[in-house]
C-alpha cells in the first residue's frame, strides 16, 4: 500500500486541513481556540482558569493545537515561566471559515475538502 | 462568553468542526489521529522529532511532550490520568532509559492506557529476539501476550529471530499464566 505522503493524489492543503480539525475536534480544544483569538498572546494560566480544567489535561489539550499549527507559542522566563498563545496563520483562517462567515465554496480552504462532498450529493 | 459577529452557535460549530474532520478523512481514505511520543531525552528527544515531522506529514497530529507542553507543566503530570482521560489515540514509548520503563510499568498496568501503548524495545530487550532474563523484558513479554504492541527498534541492525517452534510455546506459555492467575486480563 502506498504511503498517504507518496500518494500523487494527495492534495497537501486536504492533509493540513485533517491535521487542524482533528485538533480543533473536541469542546474544550475549540473552547481554547476561541479564547486565543479573542486575547492574542494569552497566558497559559489564564486559559486554565477561564476553561476551569485541570491544568495537566489542559496541557495536553494545548500541546495539541500546538503540534496541529493552529497556534503559535512563546516562552518567556520573567521570575516564573510563561507560555503564551495566539493564533498562528492558519489557525486565523480557520476561525474566519468557522465563527466570521460560512465557507464559501469558492474559497481556496473549502475546496480542498468540498469538492467530494458537492460530487457525492448529486 | 459571547459569540463573535455572524458566529454559529457553540453547538452547530462543534457539530460543523466533526463534519469538515470527517470529511477530510473521506477524502484521504485515513482517520485523523492524535498520537503521543514519549521516551528519553538527548538522542531519543531528536528521534522522536524526527517522527513527528515525518508523522505531521500525513495529517497527523503527533505531540512531543517536551515540545508542545507549556512550560509551566512537569512532564510527570502528562502521566496517567492525562492519558486515561484525554483523546489521544495512541502512545508510542521508547523504553531506552530507566524513566521510560518505569512509565512503561505505569502504563502497561492501566486497562484504559495499555491498549493505546505501543512499546519500542531493543531487540536485546525484547522478548522475542532475547529470552526474557529480567522482570522488564519479563513485563513486555506479559504485554506482548495481552496486547500484542511491543516492538524491536534498532535502526537496522539485525536482530535474532526465534523459530516458531520456540516462539509458540513461550507466548501460549504466557497467555495461560495469565489466564491462570488473571483471567480477566484475557479476552478470550
Amino acid at each position: 500500500m502506498k504511503k498517504l505522503a507518496d500518494r500523487e493524489d494527495t492534495d497537501p492543503e486536504v492533509i493540513a486541513r485533517l491535521r487542524a480539525y482533528t485538533a480543533l475536534d473536541n469542546p474544550i480544544r475549540l473552547r481554547a481556540f476561541r479564547l486565543i483569538h479573542e486575547s492574542p498572546g494569552v497566558p497559559f494560566s489564564h486559559i486554565a482558569r477561564r476553561i476551569r480544567i485541570e491544568s495537566g489535561l489542559l496541557a495536553y489539550h494545548m500541546g495539541v493545537l500546538k503540534a496541529a499549527g493552529v497556534v503559535d507559542v512563546t516562552y518567556e522566563r520573567d521570575g516564573r515561566q510563561v507560555t503564551s498563545y495566539r493564533l498562528g496563520a492558519r489557525g486565523d483562517e480557520l476561525f474566519g471559515e468557522l465563527f466570521q462567515k460560512r465557507a464559501s465554496p469558492t474559497s481556496k480552504a473549502a475546496k480542498a475538502v468540498l469538492p467530494s462532498v458537492v460530487t457525492r450529493q448529486h | 462568553m459571547m459569540e463573535s459577529r455572524g458566529a454559529l452557535s457553540k453547538g452547530n460549530t462543534v457539530q460543523r468542526v466533526h463534519r469538515i474532520r470527517r470529511e477530510a478523512e473521506h477524502r484521504l481514505q485515513r482517520s485523523g489521529l492524535v498520537v503521543i511520543l514519549l521516551g528519553s531525552s538527548g538522542r531519543g528527544l531528536d528521534e522522536r522529532r524526527d517522527v513527528a515531522h515525518v508523522l505531521v506529514r500525513r495529517g497527523i497530529v503527533a505531540l512531543v511532550p517536551e515540545d508542545d507542553f507549556p512550560l509551566e507543566i512537569g512532564p510527570s503530570v502528562l502521566e496517567v490520568d492525562v492519558l486515561e482521560r484525554s483523546d489521544v489515540d495512541l502512545v508510542f514509548l521508547s523504553i531506552e532509559s530507566w524513566g521510560a520503563a518505569a512509565e512503561f510499568g505505569q502504563f502497561s498496568s492501566n486497562p484504559k492506557i495499555a491498549p493505546k501503548l505501543r512499546v519500542l524495545v531493543r531487540p536485546e530487550y525484547h522478548p522475542v529476539h532475547t529470552p526474557p532474563g529480567s522482570y522488564l523484558t519479563d513485563l513486555y513479554l506479559t504485554h506482548l501476550v495481552r496486547y500484542g504492541h511491543v516492538y524491536p527498534v534498532d535502526g537496522g541492525r539485525q536482530a535474532p529471530v526465534p523459530s516458531a517452534k520456540a516462539l509458540i510455546p513461550m507466548l501460549v506459555e504466557r497467555h495461560r499464566e495469565i489466564k491462570a492467575f488473571r483471567p480477566l486480563n484475557i479476552t478470550k
